[in-house]
């Protein structure tokens, strides 16, 4: 993707992999708000959530990740206050 | 299918469109069971209905990222104070019901993937509720009004609405701001308190002022504008203060505003026949408001229904009801259609539980 330069991976490990899926199935529903300056893979391996983020520029990869990090904690609180 | 088995179904409701967090949770009980073609009516046992509101400071207004992160810091101490006011567990669920919309999108998200969560480690379905749906219900259900016609005035919306053929039909709305926002604008140029709401603080003023100052009067058909007058008059009161009380300003918005609702509403219950009124939103707290709809009803024939604030107020048991009659009909919302959204009109969702 030779227009979408700027590539990060996020590895989170998660106790079991049914947490990682349940926190996968959560985030991935909402879509990026500015489609097309990046693209993001979310996805687990067993007790892995693994997202990948590709941006046109920094900036935007740092929106993105900013972004998915809050939702993260969020859903991460969630699943440790209720699982 | 038919079947006369009481039948019960007990729903949490997450809410969280604006700065406030609500989360309730309401119990309905069909004693003969649910029957397939008529108008579900159950019996209301409301089990818990808390919330949280975020207030910026006096003259300022809440920007949504400022509301996601109160949500997002708030949210599970709430969910948990709910439980423990309705005395049951996750496991007494039968859904869970969200706001998709509509609304500021970091705040619905915000709850959204909350309810996403607590749909899956639960394994309860989830259900994506519209929130101006969820205000109509929650009037319906705590007033009884039978088929009045709603006026649904808050922050974010403006709108006449009644019903017919299962849709919630917007017969008249605000072309451009919600009554509310120009509340709440005006009284960050007064730099009144936003706490408890600045609407509120606006209504006392409103009770002390005397002085009529005239001010543009909007109604186009069976709509409304708001944002020449909030232009007019807070000009009035940067240029003009020493002519003009705040108190005066404020009772004489009031006045103007509520006028020109009061006249969408009459034309409105003319067309179709009818002779209640439902006030729900935020707005519809407002006592003179529910005053003067009261006497336009009143020389009708007919009567206001209004809630006070535990219910007009946003808040998470009006999703958990208008949440668990769709719920009661069979429809939920798969995690993968659980998006959010800001657009979200009243008459797109197809009102099954009425007939």
């Amino acid at each position: 993707m030779a227009e979408l330069p700027h590539t990060i991976t996020l590895s989170i490990p998660f106790a079991d992999a049914r947490l990682a899926n349940i926190a996968k199935e959560s985030l991935v529903v909402d879509r990026e708000l500015s489609e097309g300056k990046v693209s993001r893979t979310i996805a687990t391996q067993d007790s892995l959530l693994v997202a990948t983020f590709s941006a046109e520029t920094l900036r935007i990869l740092r929106v993105s990740v900013n972004g998915f990090m809050e939702s993260l904690i969020l859903v991460s609180k969630t699943l440790e206050a209720f699982a | 299918m038919d079947t006369k088995a009481p039948r019960t179904i007990v729903a949490l409701g997450l809410e969280g469109s604006a700065n406030k967090l609500g989360i309730g949770i309401v119990k309905h009980v069909y004693p003969s069971g649910i029957s397939s073609d008529c108008e579900l009516s159950p019996e209301y046992v409301e089990l818990a209905n808390v919330r949280d509101t975020y207030n910026p400071p006096a003259g300022e207004g809440f920007l949504p990222r400022d509301v996601a992160v109160h949500h997002r810091s708030t949210i599970i101490t709430l969910i948990r104070q709910a439980f423990e006011e309705a005395k049951i567990g996750p496991q007494d669920l039968d859904c869970i019901c969200y706001t998709k919309g509509p609304g500021m999108g970091a705040p619905l998200q915000s709850v959204a993937l909350v309810a996403r969560t607590l749909s899956q480690i639960w394994d309860v379905p989830l259900v994506g509720v519209n929130h101006c749906v969820g205000h109509i219900e929650m009037g319906r259900a705590i007033t009884g009004a039978q088929n009045p016609v709603v006026l649904y005035v808050s922050g974010g919306n403006t709108q006449v609405i009644a019903y017919s053929q299962q849709t919630y039909r917007i017969f008249g709305e605000t072309l451009d701001i919600a009554i509310g926002n120009c509340l709440d604008r005006f009284a960050r140029v007064l730099m009144l308190p936003n706490d408890p709401s600045p609407g509120y603080n606006i209504e006392q003023y409103a009770r002390r002022g005397s002085k009529f100052i005239e001010l543009p009067y909007t109604v186009k058909g069976m709509d409304v504008s708001f944002s020449g007058i909030l232009s007019f008059i807070e000009k009035m009161a940067k240029t003009e203060a020493d002519k003009y009380s705040p108190e005066d300003l404020c009772y004489s918005l009031q006045e103007t505003m509520f006028a020109m609702l009061v006249e969408i509403t009459e034309r409105a219950m003319a067309h179709i026949g009818a002779t209640e009124v439902l006030v729900v939103g935020g707005v519809g707290c407002n006592v003179r408001l529910q005053e003067m709809m009261g006497q336009m009803a009143q020389e009708r024939g007919g009567k206001v229904f209004a809630t006070d604030m535990r219910y007009c107020i946003d808040n998470g048991i009006m999703i958990a009801q208008a949440g668990a009659l769709a719920f009661a009909r069979n429809f939920t919302t798969s995690i993968e259609d659980s998006w959010i959204t800001q657009r979200f009109r009243t008459d797109q969702v197809h009102v099954e539980w009425r007939v």
